[in-house]
């Protein structure tokens, strides 16, 4: 077996049979869960430019862990990370007072932001973001991953592990929360 | 459980309309392949400790007493992990996401000089020349240093330089866990080059290496592009 004299010590070069199974499966969990988890990032307050870094940032822990995940709760164990990740995002966020922006939301679709330009994918998204931004993480979890994910709120149950009770009564809170944000923003609009 | 429809399909035209863009946006294509090649550096970052460990137990009383100053933690991922993300997490959370990250030029994919542990996230300052000759000093790069070298060459129109960063790849790590990707610039790189009987011959190998590749739409393309011998 090949190795080389690093500063560390003797290391081995070429472990085939241990990377074998090992990457296999971590290649594997990135390229099923990839999008999964960038869009989850995205839509739980991850700006577009950090979502790169903050989702490889997601799948090297899990990397490191994967010894410790069982199968059936990979996707668990990420969106677990993922909710951390959009955490400290919200948390980094709001030490900094110019980012915190409590009109955002009411200065959004105004009068120079007419029907058409909503069409716009991006804009639409942003609006959406700064929608989401109105609740809080635990309600808006729930809500990307019905709404947007289109995870059963079974598979919601599992993923988030909580009594499905739990999913069903947050995920209505949030969605009369989200739908009278965008009546209000309708109504706004077309005025 | 009652299944509520969904506001995609149910809502006021505004939340259709929003939660669909939500739906339809997509990370770039290469993020994906980027973020194998971080984890799968992490995977091998950690195998490697583990064996030199065997090889070396006082190297484990050295890495026990370097975690205790946190020195080495994220660099080799040794320290006691949680079998789920609970509140352990936090510390290696708590350096996560900078938001005023630079735009993803090119060179962020650069080594820094000096640089010799793996790095995750792409080192952007003092990047080395994006034209730089590979290594020929007693310096070790890693494979992901390796592999973000060749393809920044391959960005940069430099597809004979990409080539020589691929074998530095496969002089140093002949079995590396980055294999696979390295396979796949390289079946580019002999494209971009001109070379298209070398691409096909790659392409032909990597199909027959790799046949489940997420890489394999990609090189497909590729191989098909090609202009007819």
């Amino acid at each position: 077996m090949a190795s080389v004299v690093t500063p560390a010590g003797v290391l081995d070069v070429t472990g085939e049979k241990a990377t074998s199974a090992a990457a296999l499966r971590v290649r594997q969990v990135v390229s099923e869960q990839y999008d999964f988890v960038w869009r989850s990032l995205r839509r739980l307050g991850i700006p577009e430019e950090a979502a790169d870094d903050a989702a490889q940032q997601v799948f090297c822990i899990f990397a490191r862990r994967a010894a410790e995940v069982a199968a059936e709760k990979e996707k668990t164990f990420l969106f677990g990370v993922v909710i951390r990740v959009a955490h400290n995002a919200r948390r980094s966020r709001a030490r900094r007072p110019e980012v915190a922006d409590d009109d955002a939301l009411a200065s959004m679709p105004t009068e120079q932001a007419g029907p058409e330009e909503l069409l716009e994918e991006r804009r639409a998204r942003a609006l959406l973001d700064e929608m989401l931004d109105e609740m809080p993480l635990d309600l808006r979890a729930v809500f990307v991953l019905y709404e947007l994910e289109e995870l059963t709120m079974s598979e919601i149950a599992k993923v988030l592990d909580m009594p499905s009770g739990t999913v069903a009564s947050r995920l209505r809170r949030a969605r009369e929360a989200f739908e009278s944000l965008s009546a209000g923003i309708r109504e706004r609009s077309y005025r | 459980m009652n299944e509520p429809i969904r506001l995609s399909a149910s809502g006021n035209p505004l939340a259709k309309q929003l939660l669909l863009a939500g739906k339809r946006e997509r990370p770039r294509r290469e993020a994906r392949s980027e973020a194998i090649a971080a984890a799968l550096q992490v995977t091998s970052s950690r195998r490697s400790w583990l064996s030199a460990v065997r090889r070396r137990p006082w190297l484990a009383l050295l890495g026990s007493s370097l975690l205790a100053t946190g020195a080495i933690v994220s660099a080799i991922g040794l320290h006691h992990a949680p079998s789920s993300p609970g509140p352990a997490l936090e510390a290696e959370l708590e350096r996560p996401i900078s938001f005023d990250v630079p735009p993803r030029v090119p060179e962020s994919f650069l080594l820094a000089e000096g640089t010799a542990a793996p790095s995750i996230r792409a080192p952007a300052a003092q990047p080395r020349a994006a034209t730089a000759a590979p290594p020929t000093t007693a310096e070790r790069p890693t494979e992901l240093e390796l592999l973000r070298n060749a393809r920044i060459a391959l960005v940069n129109g430099d597809p004979t330089r990409t080539l020589a960063w691929l074998d530095e790849h496969t002089n140093l790590y002949p079995r590396g866990a980055l294999r696979e990707e390295a396979a796949a610039v390289r079946v580019e790189a002999h494209a971009r080059s001109g070379d298209t009987r070398a691409a096909r011959a790659a392409a032909a190998r990597f199909a027959e290496l790799y046949p489940a590749s997420p890489y394999g739409e990609r090189i497909r393309s590729i191989a098909a592009s090609l202009p007819r011998p």
